[in-house]
């Protein structure tokens, strides 16, 4: 059993456990590995997790019931009940061009959920006076559900509160905090069809959804062609690094995103709007 | 008295006998039991793919909370060490108790497919000893009894 201080506890973002591998934590945005003294170590002398405690760890994450996460477990996540999410890898079963099943769980990636309600004060104070689409981006770990959550927790929440939709796909985006506020959740599908279904039956006024990539750009400008606001996250460290990647390119181009705001992690998450 | 202590003899084995058919009339219930649990598990990862313990926790069956295999399997965060665990409170007589027990080392940690596969595997082969062990402990319940008496008539004799 590991014991850790509280102010040290406080600060880790990430718990990493691999079978037979040196267990990690990413604390303040820095890898560190711990000893059996509970003393941040070298990576040799490392605490290391064996098969069964990852094995039970799995078992704790799914309630016994992997077959209950087959299809998040095949896109490389276990969602938790309070909006954290485990990530997962190991061997996958591979057919049909796509992933069928992961075969055995070697590492997890256990992820810190935070609520700061105030992370996007600045935005939404722009937004509730004029709304456009936005584009959240920095790398990976930088902040972004954090700030989404900020984002449609202040926009639907307050004077002139707006409805807000969230297109919560891998069920981490609503955390219970965020009750207070006027949202509607779709989970579990993908974000284009989430977009779509919000778009028809709740009619928000901005819609907010995590990590677009490739899949559903289309579905993502037909939502902003009935003239809902966007506001959604990519990985990325620059503008010229996201406008690299045709769906966001073709996204921005037709209008979708008008402004971006670039997240930076020092202590604090820290953000700067920027006309994209 | 000597008559008097044959009689308790007798009586002790009608008894015995009695007790006997009693263990074999538990472990009949327990092992339906399981093999309502197990149709209740099939049935809750094949339409909602319900976890294991929501599934434990809706399912009731007298044999199964008498003996207290119900709560032993709610004890543990491992539903595979909890029902391994469970199974320790069967009766040893309990029809395919080793098959049962081996279930726990593959309970809820593969696809819904396998588990399907896994537990109906094992619900029709018990469904067939259950079936059996009903047939025989209708036909030979009352013979327990009638046994037990013999063999304390027999003690008896042999005794005085």
């Amino acid at each position: 059993m590991i014991k850790l201080s509280p102010q040290f506890v406080s600060t880790v973002d990430e718990i990493r456990l691999r079978a037979c591998r040196p267990m990690s934590l990413t604390a303040s945005g820095k890898n560190v590995f711990i000893n059996a003294q509970s003393r941040i170590c070298a990576q040799p002398d490392a605490v290391c997790a064996t098969e069964n405690e990852l094995r039970e760890c799995v078992a704790r994450l799914t309630r016994s019931s992997v077959y209950a996460y087959e299809e998040s477990i095949t896109h490389g996540f276990i969602p938790l009940p309070d909006g954290s999410r485990a990530g997962v890898c190991g061997e996958t079963v591979f057919a049909g061009g796509e992933i069928r099943s992961v075969k055995s769980i070697d590492s997890v990636a256990l992820r810190v959920s935070r609520f700061v309600p105030d992370a996007a004060a600045a935005l939404c104070a722009a937004l509730k006076s004029r709304l456009c689409g936005t584009l959240v981006y920095s790398p990976p770990g930088g902040g972004k559900t954090t700030f989404l959550r900020s984002a449609a927790y202040l926009l639907s929440t307050g004077r002139n509160a707006l409805r807000v939709g969230i297109a919560d796909e891998r069920r981490e985006l609503f955390v219970p905090e965020m009750r207070g506020g006027m949202i509607d959740t779709v989970a579990g599908c993908p974000k284009a069809q989430a977009v779509e279904l919000l778009t028809r039956t709740m009619s928000p006024q901005v819609i907010v959804c995590d990590e677009i990539g490739a899949a559903g750009a289309e579905e993502l400008l037909a939502a902003q062609n009935s003239g809902v606001c966007l506001i959604a996250s990519c990985h990325g460290a620059s503008r010229e690094e996201i406008m690299r990647r045709p769906q966001i390119s073709m996204l921005v181009k037709n209008g979708v995103f008008v402004q971006s705001v670039k997240l930076c992690r020092g202590n604090a998450l820290g953000s700067e709007i920027i006309p994209i | 008295m000597k008559l008097f202590a044959a009689a308790v003899i007798v009586a002790a084995g009608y008894l015995l006998g009695g007790a006997a058919a009693e263990t074999r009339r538990r472990a009949y219930l327990q092992a339906r039991g399981v093999l309502r649990l197990l149709y209740s598990l099939r049935t809750g990862i094949d339409y909602t793919r319900a976890d294991l313990f929501s599934v434990f926790a809706q399912f009731s069956d007298p044999a199964l909370e008498e003996c207290g295999f119900l709560g032993e399997l709610m004890q543990d965060v491992d539903a595979g060490r909890g029902w391994e665990r469970a199974c320790g409170r069967l009766s040893p007589q309990t029809p395919m108790l080793a098959e049962i027990r081996s279930l726990g080392a593959g309970l809820g940690m593969s696809d819904a497919e396998t588990q399907i596969a896994l537990l109906s595997k094992l619900a029709s082969r018990l469904e067939e000893s259950v079936e059996e062990t009903r047939r025989e402990l209708s036909a030979k319940a009352s013979s327990y009894r009638l046994l037990g008496a013999l063999a304390g008539c027999m003690a008896a004799v042999i005794i005085y």
